[in-house]
């Protein structure tokens, strides 16, 4: 190792002030912590720090998406199994190995490609901006690339992830000053965009991995999501899938979100680690929880009636929840502040979904939408602070 | 008298604590020093001169800003050197130390029945007055000043801290008379805060009686609850127009002992620790004194050794034989840390790690403290700020960190105001600053908003 720290040492020359590529700075630190810890030591007090940094920090939010990106694998594959006539004799011994391995093979087809595409355009843009701005390279893009294709419909095509990716990076963080000042959360930018923009293919209502010849189709398969069946008025019921094959994911869905038992594991790790903020998630879920008793309470249509444990589990509240709303930089920043922000994501995730005809599903602009009134939330916690504060002074 | 308790905070789980708390004698420093720029936006006046000969208590300077208040030798022989830096600035005044008994010549007062102002007077030209120190802004008190409290900090949960109570040891009649004195200088008294582990009613009381002007206030949790500033916060805020001072334990018994024998104390006792200390010690020295009187505390066997004054927290780098290597005027411990540079191949991926955090993605920390390693590693490199609620977790002030963070850091001197800046001194956000994952240098940016505040307010 002794010779690998010698040579990056070496190249390192040519980085540092004076040096020929100067100008590329940002992108050698990145590669060169990454292999090495900075080995900086403190020069003044507090001389003793916290062994936690941004890159581990991060690196573990990766980590607790693992299982979601797994389980995002097999049960693309699986689902893409279901709808084609041609798995259907294999399909008949359930979940043998051989056909887990399959399912994770097609599935990594569809996956790793995404993913490669928005390390590749995403980091550019993160090396380009650090470059001009002459700063580090932000760990935090580590996630962001990971999130985004979890959560894209498998089907995308790979063009309009490159856009979606690269309209997130910059105008979901960059046009802010990059990671720390963004307002919104940027892959849930990206998303959007893509929603919008090209709605035929992100509508949220048909999940569509088809098979490659049409002929093989497995007849009155629509592949649609659970949330774009109860859009339609099928509301919870046996033949799109029970409340388990919800809550362990094997339904059809945007990549890495159909799984609520992958996203525990992950909100286990996340407050486990101290990394991800519980006041968030335990926001969202008591405010979902409390929303939906509301609708119970005077159901005007069949929608209003759907009980609150299967609004936990399907579509991707459970990911957003967990994953999407703890971004600590988009979402509110005091203490106080977190609980509101949490609670009104959950009810405006009910309600989007609950009340209006266009989505069929809520928790993504429930969290876009709190991501720009996050500031709000913080403003009247900080005032309060400050008031009681000059109010105990007087006191004295 | 009342409990306060904390609950935010952190005991750091660092290893190098005192072996016992018996008091040793270090040997005497042959030279010791004074540090100006310890006391923040001085302005030195010299009252001597190079080759002057000295005694203890002999002015060395005073700041222009309050003249009356003089610096004073800490021991009787010649006056060295004065050290200079950028710009002039004066670094520090090197007296070689012949004795610490000469006393410079005074007339003894009577404590007990001087006015406030004589009493004010005989401690400005004692040297023992920049003990006193003043929130806002941290500095060493104005001597035309009323405070509306003084705060007697009896405890310390500085990381590797020793008892207050031991410090002052065999000098608790002392102490005494130094809370009756104090009392007189501040507008409601004093107020006394100790640790709840301690018992610290026989020295707040004289005979049966309470001594007057004293009220006690005991605190309970971890780290900060020994710091003055927490003490404030719960006690007496202070903001832009109300003034409070504080004193540590030591200080003042040094100051009942002045007016009790008219002679100025020298002596300081200091726990040296630390995990590179290879033995760790109560020991009495004097003021001023120079690090080299502590070498030979310190385990080099793993390499450079960095010595602190002060805590690991919010000391000041003193390596002996440099500019900064002496005792400061406020510290009561030495901590000796590893100070060798190390750059670990792929560390972000070591699924245990070697090292301590707050939050738990080193599991490490479960297996037993006694295997991590504690050095000046910054572990990590400075990134923006990514708050994920580790400040909030070791704040226990009604203060919102986050914001008050990004307000210093974004220099909006109106927002930090507001937010409680000057409520606040650096060792107040040295926790603050040890968890944070972006490696903000919140104790820096502290200390250049309140000299701006204390400027332009």
């Amino acid at each position: 190792m002794k010779f690998l720290r010698r040579k990056l040492d070496e190249m390192g020359k040519s980085f540092h002030k004076g040096g020929r590529l100067e100008k590329l700075y940002p992108v050698y630190e990145a590669a060169d912590t990454f292999l090495y810890t900075p080995g900086t030591r403190t020069t003044r007090g507090p001389h003793l720090r916290d062994a936690n940094d941004l890159k581990r920090t991060m690196i573990f939010v990766v980590l607790a998406l693992l299982p979601c990106t797994v389980w995002a694998m097999f049960n693309t594959g699986w689902q893409a199994m279901l709808a084609d006539k041609g798995h259907a004799e294999a399909l008949a011994a359930g979940f043998s190995a051989g056909n887990v391995l399959t399912a994770l093979g097609i599935g990594a087809w569809a996956f790793v490609p995404l993913y490669m595409l928005t390390i590749a355009v995403g980091g550019t843009i993160e090396a380009i901006f650090a470059t001009v701005r002459k700063i580090e390279i932000n760990e935090g893009f580590l996630v962001t690339s990971l999130l985004f294709p979890l959560i894209m419909p498998p089907t995308v095509p790979l063009w309009q992830a490159a856009i979606g990716i690269a309209f997130g990076i910059v105008f979901g963080k960059e046009i802010y000053g990059g990671t720390g000042m963004n307002v919104l959360n940027p892959a849930l930018t990206g998303r959007i965009f893509l929603f919008f923009a090209y709605p035929a293919q992100m509508s949220g209502n048909v999940w569509r991995i088809m098979p490659s010849d049409p002929a093989n189709a497995v007849d009155g398969m629509t592949g649609a999501t659970t949330l774009g069946l109860w859009k339609d008025g099928l509301l919870p019921a046996a033949e799109h899938g029970s409340w388990w094959d919800n809550f362990i994911g094997l339904v059809p869905g945007s990549m890495g979100e159909t799984s609520a038992l992958c996203c525990l594991i992950g909100a286990v790790l996340l407050i486990a680690g101290r990394i991800g903020s519980w006041r968030v998630m335990a926001g969202c879920v008591i405010g979902l929880v409390a929303t939906t008793f509301l609708m119970n309470a005077t159901a005007a249509n069949p929608y209003m009636e759907v009980p609150w444990h299967w609004h936990l589990v399907v579509g991707g509240f459970a990911f957003g929840a967990v994953f999407m709303a703890t971004d600590p930089v988009s979402a509110a920043q005091t203490d106080t502040g977190r609980w509101i922000y949490g609670f009104l994501i959950g009810a405006l995730t009910v309600v989007v979904r609950v009340m209006n005809p266009a989505y069929p599903e809520g928790v993504m602009m429930a969290i876009i939408f709190m991501n720009v009134f996050a500031p709000l939330i913080d403003h009247f916690v900080i005032r309060a602070n400050v008031k009681r504060r000059a109010r105990r002074l007087e006191l004295q | 008298m009342s409990l306060i308790r904390i609950k935010r905070g952190l005991d750091l789980p660092i290893p190098g604590g005192l072996d016992s708390a018996v008091l040793e004698h270090a040997p005497e420093p042959a030279r010791v020093a004074l540090l100006p720029q310890q006391s923040w936006g001085i302005k030195v006046q010299l009252l001597a001169q190079e080759g002057d000969r000295i005694k203890v208590g002999t002015p060395l300077y005073c700041d222009r800003r309050d003249p009356r208040v003089v610096y004073a030798s800490p021991a009787a022989g010649v006056l060295e050197s004065v050290v200079r830096g950028e710009k002039r600035v004066t670094l520090s005044m090197i007296v070689r130390a012949e004795n610490f008994a000469e006393q410079a010549p005074r007339t003894q007062m009577d404590a007990a029945r001087a006015a406030r102002a004589e009493s004010v007077e005989a401690l400005a030209a004692s040297g023992l007055w920049p003990a006193l120190r003043q929130r806002p802004f941290d500095r060493v008190a104005h001597s035309d000043d009323v405070p509306h409290s003084i705060f007697v900090t009896a405890t310390d949960t500085e990381p590797l801290a020793a008892s207050p109570r031991e410090a002052i040891r065999g000098r608790e009649e002392h102490f005494r008379s130094g809370l009756e004195t104090l009392a007189k200088l501040a507008e409601k008294g004093v107020i006394l805060c100790t640790s709840a582990e301690e018992d610290w009613s026989d020295l707040r009381t004289r005979g049966r009686q309470p001594i007057a002007g004293v009220a006690a206030h005991q605190f309970r949790g971890p780290h900060p609850a020994g710091l003055a500033g927490t003490h404030i916060h719960f006690l007496d805020p202070v903001g832009a127009k109300r003034k409070v001072w504080h004193v540590a334990a030591q200080d003042v018994a040094d100051i009942g002992e002045f007016f009790a024998t008219g002679q100025v104390p020298t002596a300081r006792r200091i726990a040296v620790v630390g995990p590179a200390a290879k033995k760790r010690a109560f020991v009495q020295t004097r003021r001023g004194a120079e690090m080299s009187v502590f070498d030979a505390f310190a385990d080099r066997s793993r390499g450079a050794v960095r010595f602190i004054g002060g805590s690991a927290l919010s000391g000041r780098t003193a390596q002996p034989g440099t500019d900064d290597g002496w005792l400061g005027r406020w510290d009561r411990q030495v901590t000796l840390l590893s100070d060798e540079t190390e750059r670990e191949f792929l560390g972000w991926s070591a699924p245990l790690g070697k090292r301590w955090s707050l939050t738990n993605v080193y599991p490490g920390k479960f297996f037993g403290a006694a295997r991590l390693r504690f050095d000046t590693d910054l572990n990590g490199s400075p990134r923006a700020i990514v708050p994920i609620g580790l400040w909030e977790k070791v704040m226990p002030l009604d203060v919102l960190p986050t914001q008050l963070i990004k307000a210093l850091a974004s220099d909006d001197l109106e927002g930090a105001e507001k937010l409680g800046a000057l409520e606040l001194a650096e060792e107040d956000l040295a926790l603050c600053e040890f968890v944070d994952q972006s490696k903000t240098p919140a104790t820096a940016l502290l200390r250049q908003m309140l000299t701006r505040i204390e400027k332009e307010g």
